[in-house]
């Protein structure tokens, strides 16, 4: 190794630390909102990731989408469930389902690993180099609203589909009250 | 990362200080390190700066006289001040969530810092001139709710959390118009880089093209850093100052920081996307300054405007607020974006 890598190792490290940090305090806090914040810490160790590779959209995408609305919506939805004891509130629950967790991450490190190390039939060996002054988001765009068209059209639709169902659940259905006075409302009628 | 290094002097420095013996790798941290630096001593002068205008316009608005015992008018009013709050001890309620409390003022001022990461001052003082540089400044916008929320429910007080959850709410509604009002701009430009973006204003501000945009985007904006009519999470009178309620000294300062230098931060960006950033008339004399002047001047009077309407109106309830974005803002901005289709069109037929 060169030395001219010795600074990005350094800032690789600080950023794994931050990630795989995050994620084990995600199981071990006791404490679900503790878990929800070192999530949101590991998503943004993961946001330094990509930064630090170069794929700055990738980067900016993970913090608006995975900081900006995940972890908020996950938060907004511990605090609507709030229990008495908050210091209780993640905990494993019996021996069987512990040891069932153990195995599925086992099972799922030795898949991980096996295709991070193997070659798909076909996949070359390296990426080929871009040319030199790219635009990876313009290409990125174009991408998606040319060849990618169908997929990204498939995922609006399932993102419509989730907001529809949330509104659906979310709706009280009162058959034998009249409509609630909205807050502007009041005096008015 | 050497794709695109702002910041034009980073070879002449770096290269400096190779020169002077000091490894590579060391010498990219160090410079950057420095930048950051850099720009925190900047973000606390202009901080400073604002809170002295936001009392001296507000006192003369409101007939009064704002600072002006402390120094030459009154100057050096929010040196003291800062000098107090800094000195003052840090209280921690015996029932807070005691890590989530304490971590976040240092998440709101962390996320407030990346925005200035991607302002261009002038040509080459941008700290890091990413292609995706808009996005970037949304982004780490948003990210400002988490830190507080994490306020609020740490601080374990009804009227904390209450300030906490009306903060969400208005950041993840408004970032809707927000995006899409900035969707005009980037068309126009063809770029998401905020140094394009002034580049692409050589010849007309967006001002005269985006109108609506421009609108949209500065009442977000006012939204976003929780202003005044959009200043609930922390409305005094029902709330009692809401999210920060619990908190003191240097938290408390933190916070406050981060709430001058978000205002900033968005104005700067009012004045990069639609007021044409750094450009201005060049005179001869220490022609390399006169565009950190103009930025500086257009900005400052976007932080006048904001002011001057936190002065003078009155705070809105929840329900307009919510209602003001998604029922009026979104169509709004979608119609903007349906406006800034045909003007690329008329650009294509005159071949502009």
């Amino acid at each position: 190794m060169s030395t001219d890598q010795l600074g990005s190792l350094l800032v690789f490290a600080g950023l794994a630390f931050l990630v795989v940090g995050g994620g084990l305090g995600v199981v071990f806090f006791r404490n679900v909102f503790h878990a929800a914040v070192s999530m949101a810490f590991a998503f943004l160790g993961v946001a330094g990731i990509y930064f630090s590779l170069q794929a700055d959209f990738l980067g900016v995408i993970q913090v608006l989408i995975y900081i900006g609305a995940v972890a908020v919506i996950i938060a907004f939805a511990i605090m609507l469930t709030r229990r008495g004891d908050m210091a209780e509130t993640n905990r494993f629950v019996s021996p069987g389902q512990l040891a069932l967790g153990a195995l599925t991450a086992a099972g799922l490190w030795v898949a991980l690993l096996g295709l991070g190390l193997s070659q798909w039939p076909g996949q070359p060996a390296q990426a080929p180099p871009l040319p030199a002054g790219t635009d990876l988001t313009l290409s990125l765009g174009q991408l998606l609203l040319s060849q990618m068209a169908l997929p990204f059209e498939i995922a609006a639709v399932l993102l419509l589909v989730a907001l529809v169902g949330a509104v659906l659940i979310a709706r009280e259905d009162h058959p034998g009250q009249g409509r609630r006075e909205q807050p502007g409302e009041v005096g008015k009628s | 990362m050497g794709a695109h290094q702002g910041l034009g002097a980073y070879q002449a420095i770096v290269g400096w200080m190779t020169g002077l013996g000091v490894p590579d790798w060391l010498a990219g941290i160090l410079y950057r390190v420095g930048a950051g630096l850099l720009m925190m001593v900047f973000i606390s002068v202009v901080v400073l700066w604002l809170i002295y205008m936001l009392r001296k316009e507000m006192g003369h608005m409101q007939l009064r006289m704002g600072p002006n015992v402390t120094g030459p008018l009154g100057l050096f009013q929010t040196v003291a001040d800062a000098i107090k709050i800094l000195t003052k001890e840090d209280i921690i309620p015996a029932a807070a969530d005691r890590p989530i409390f304490m971590l976040a003022p240092f998440v709101v001022f962390f996320s407030t810092g990346m925005l200035y990461m991607v302002l261009p001052l002038a040509p080459t003082w941008i700290i890091n001139n990413v292609n995706v540089g808009l996005l970037f400044f949304v982004a780490f916008g948003s990210l400002t709710a988490f830190g507080i929320m994490m306020a609020g429910w740490g601080s374990n007080n009804k009227y904390s959390l209450v300030g906490g959850m009306r903060s969400v709410a208005q950041i993840v509604s408004y970032e809707v118009p927000m995006v899409l009002s900035l969707l005009g701009v980037a068309m126009l430009a063809g770029t998401l880089s905020t140094g394009g973006i002034v580049g692409a204003q050589r010849h007309v501000w967006f001002i005269l093209l985006q109108p609506l945009g421009f609108l949209i985007y500065f009442l977000c904006g006012l939204a976003e850093t929780n202003q005044t009519p959009f200043d609930l999470p922390e409305g005094e009178s029902e709330l009692v100052s809401g999210f920060n309620t619990e908190y003191s000294g240097m938290r408390f300062a933190l916070f406050y920081l981060a709430e001058f230098a978000n205002s900033f931060a968005i104005s700067a960006m009012i004045t990069t996307l639609f007021l044409g950033g750094w450009h201005g008339p060049v005179l001869p004399f220490l022609p390399w300054l006169w565009p950190f002047i103009w930025f500086m001047v257009k900005t400052l009077l976007v932080v006048f405007v904001m002011y001057w309407i936190r002065s003078t109106w009155l705070r809105l309830r929840i329900d307009q607020v919510m209602s003001l974005t998604w029922k009026v803002l979104v169509p709004l901005a979608l119609l903007n974006v349906f406006i800034s289709v045909g003007e690329m069109a008329i650009v294509r037929v005159i071949g502009g």
